[in-house]
């Protein structure tokens, strides 16, 4: 009994101490979610004059009839499985050959921390003026493998979104990197070692010891990466705008055009609702197919 | 000891708070303050707004400047908070938008009381006007011109173009040795007017007299015919579904484009390169019917609804738009392209000394100002406009042909679509 009192006192003060966090956390981030939530379900048009209204479920059949919503989701989707695949495959790669001591380890390590460094509005500016078909020398190396005409940007075509695409994987690639890195410094070299007494090649060391042993790091940093693409908007917005002609346009781009560009907050809302809904529902799919010992 | 340090120190504290509070509630007492928003803060209206607060005791403007990409942001979201500026600076169409939507009180008694109905084109009253209310006093105009490289032209023995016919030639002769024959953007929603400025040129409009949508009339088919050829003959800038608003007049600044269609903004850039400014020439847009109108924009000054004092704000409102005082902004400032909207300013604007110099470029301006246009502005259906321009309709419209997803025809079709989308909400 008096053990019981103990570890409920323990508890208690374990909860007290959180609870100031616990508060910032519900009034920073659930209650703008459920305000959100809420939204989702009102008309809300600032330029109608009309008070906002409940109306159900009306912003959501809108927004599943709308003609760009499955492209749009596909999309989302499509950007964002591919950017986390390529940086996911990318750090693991490089993380592995900044691992080994060699001169310049330090500076290399540092040069690939440079893009998150930049900020978002630079970095932006700075595709923008790689991509640019007039000022950028980038653009006679794509005019030579005819990926574009002379003058033409490649974000003003059909090839935009594949431009995005790598601009992202570049914008994103240090966080992941310095996590993968990061957890590399975890493998005991006991195990490296006796791996290499035992005859495994450098190769079969990585495959077989280290990347085993720190894939519950690599399954969470796939899942954190996932779910900021799938939300990624600034860096979007700044270099395409979701142009030209909607071709690299996201769920989150469309709902900045429904809530600022149109001053639509509930359809706005009924759009970050469902992605909300479609990130847990995914994450949910993800944690039963790889199973709960990878998060654990 | 240290305790009665500390305790001294927080009563000071408080008594100095107490104290600065008490000093500024009887300061707000004796003199009126009109708060004003704006997003363009230029050394004209500094000069104008210090010169009001120089000749009142009773009022005074305190003015804030806001960000332009946020500005119509934080003006909805002011509204629904009730915290709007006692005035509002606002840029075109979002007069006639927010009356609408009940964030302005009409401002017709300041024109009626003042006589001032001549003085102002009927087209711009009307488009600052939703059910007889007038609720933006037009300030300062911008009329959209063709600005063009005099010195190649000459070069190429070619006559600065009227008409379409003629633009286009022109276009096609001077696109080589690495210049663009013209350069344009249909990416940037915040410059619809990219589309409109041919429209007008073309009398297409957005509405019809019964108010109906005319987007899809046969001149609007001409006009998204007339860019996509430009586009596929190889004299428009290729960049033109990628290009900001800035970087395709900056492909007209550097010299890498012969021809481009700005506002009239773009002189007080000229004015300070000497060396442009000596080779560029300005004319209205080129006509292709010859009841074409020229696109102009226009900037007014609104009252809004939550204003604290509304007589006060009205004698703001009035002293900036007599002539006599609304003429120190275009002498102080450096804006060089904006033109007065009040035509009994016309003379005392060209009369100013520091004009002298740029009234080859200015006049055709002027000349253009009086007469300008903007979709739905004959009509006085102004709260649409703005939305169509923020979704990008028009240059969408004009892309969808030019990428070789849609012909001209569907291109309008669908254009016609989403507006009516719009207005059915």
């Amino acid at each position: 009994m008096k053990k019981m009192t103990m570890e409920k006192r323990y508890s208690l003060y374990g909860v007290l101490l959180l609870l100031p966090s616990l508060t910032a956390l519900a009034f920073f981030m659930f209650k703008p979610l459920l305000d959100s939530i809420i939204m989702s379900f009102k008309e809300i048009n600032f330029f109608s004059g009309e008070p906002e209204k409940f109306i159900g479920f009306d912003n959501f059949r809108w927004l599943f009839k709308s003609e760009w919503f499955v492209p749009d989701l596909i999309r989302t989707f499509f950007i964002s499985i591919v950017v986390t695949v390529v940086q996911v495959i990318l750090a693991i790669m490089i993380a592995l050959l900044i691992d080994f001591e060699f001169k310049g380890q330090k500076f290399w390590r540092g040069i690939l921390v440079v893009p998150w460094a930049i900020p978002v509005f630079v970095a932006s500016l700075m595709w923008k003026w790689l991509y640019s078909g007039t000022m950028s020398p980038f653009s006679k190396f794509l005019v030579s493998i005819g990926l574009i005409e002379p003058g033409e940007s490649i974000l003003g075509g059909e090839h935009a979104l594949f431009a995005l695409i790598i601009s992202l994987i570049w914008h994103g690639f240090p966080f992941i990197f310095l996590v993968i890195y990061s957890g590399l410094q975890q493998v005991p070299q006991t195990l490296i070692e006796s791996a290499v007494i035992d005859g495994a090649n450098s190769f079969q060391v990585s495959c077989k010891i280290t990347i085993p042993y720190i894939r519950k790091i690599i399954a969470t940093a796939v899942v954190l990466r996932f779910v900021f693409q799938f939300n990624q908007f600034p860096f979007i917005h700044l270099l395409t705008g979701g142009g030209p002609l909607n071709r690299t346009e996201t769920l989150a781009i469309a709902a900045m055009k429904q809530g600022v560009s149109s001053f639509q907050y509930g359809r706005a809302s009924a759009i970050t609702t469902t992605m909300f809904l479609v990130l847990v529902i995914a994450f949910a799919i993800y944690y039963r197919i790889a199973g709960r010992e990878d998060l654990d | 000891m240290k305790k009665i340090i500390a305790f001294f120190m927080v009563m000071c504290l408080c008594f100095f708070t107490l104290f600065a509070a008490g000093e500024t509630e009887s300061k707000k007492d004796s003199v009126k303050v009109v708060t004003l928003w704006t997003c363009w803060l230029d050394k004209g209206d500094q000069a104008l707004l210090e010169a009001f607060n120089a000749s009142h005791t009773d009022v005074q403007v305190e003015w804030e400047l806001i960000a332009f990409k946020d500005y119509a942001t934080k003006i909805v979201a002011a509204a629904k908070t009730n915290q709007l500026p006692d005035v509002l600076r606002l840029q075109p169409k979002a007069p006639a938008q927010y009356g609408q939507a009940g964030f302005l009180l009409p401002v017709n008694s300041i024109i009626e009381d003042n006589n001032w109905t001549d003085a102002y084109p009927e087209n711009f009253l009307k488009s600052n006007t939703i059910d007889g209310n007038l609720y933006g006093i037009p300030f300062y105009c911008l009329p959209h011109l063709l600005f063009y490289r005099a010195d190649l032209m000459e070069e190429n023995n070619i006559t600065p173009p009227t008409n379409w016919e003629e633009f286009k030639s022109a276009a096609k002769a001077l696109t080589k040795d690495g210049i663009i024959g013209y350069a344009t953007t249909l990416n940037d929603p915040s410059v619809g007017h990219t589309v409109h400025q041919w429209m007008g040129s073309n009398n297409a409009d957005t509405f019809g007299p019964g108010l109906e949508l005319t987007i899809d009339s046969p001149e609007t088919v001409e006009v998204v015919n007339f860019l996509n050829s430009l586009y596929q003959e190889g004299c428009m800038n290729k960049d033109v579904a990628s290009a900001g608003n800035n970087e395709f007049r900056m492909l007209f600044q550097s010299g890498k484009a012969a021809m481009g269609i700005s506002s009239s903004s773009l002189i007080g850039i000229l004015v300070n390169d000497e060396e442009m400014r000596k080779n560029v020439g300005v004319l209205p847009i080129p006509k292709n019917d010859p009841n074409g109108k020229n696109y102009a924009a226009f900037h007014s000054y609104s009252i809004s609804s939550q204003c604290k004092d509304l007589d006060a704000a009205k004698e703001f409102l009035t002293w900036i738009n007599t002539p006599e005082n609304q003429i120190i902004y275009f002498k102080e400032g450096t804006r060089f392209g904006d033109i007065p909207v009040r035509s009994d300013m016309t003379d005392l604007y060209k009369k100013i000394e520091k004009l002298q110099p740029y009234m080859n470029l200015l006049e055709p301006a002027i000349e253009t100002s009086k007469a300008g246009w903007t979709p739905g502005m004959a009509y006085g259906v102004t709260e649409y406009p703005g939305l169509f321009d923020t979704q990008n309709i028009y240059q969408q419209m004009a892309l969808k042909t030019i990428l070789g997803e849609a012909t001209a025809e569907e291109s309008v079709a669908w254009a016609k679509n989403k507006m009516a989308e719009i207005m059915a909400e």
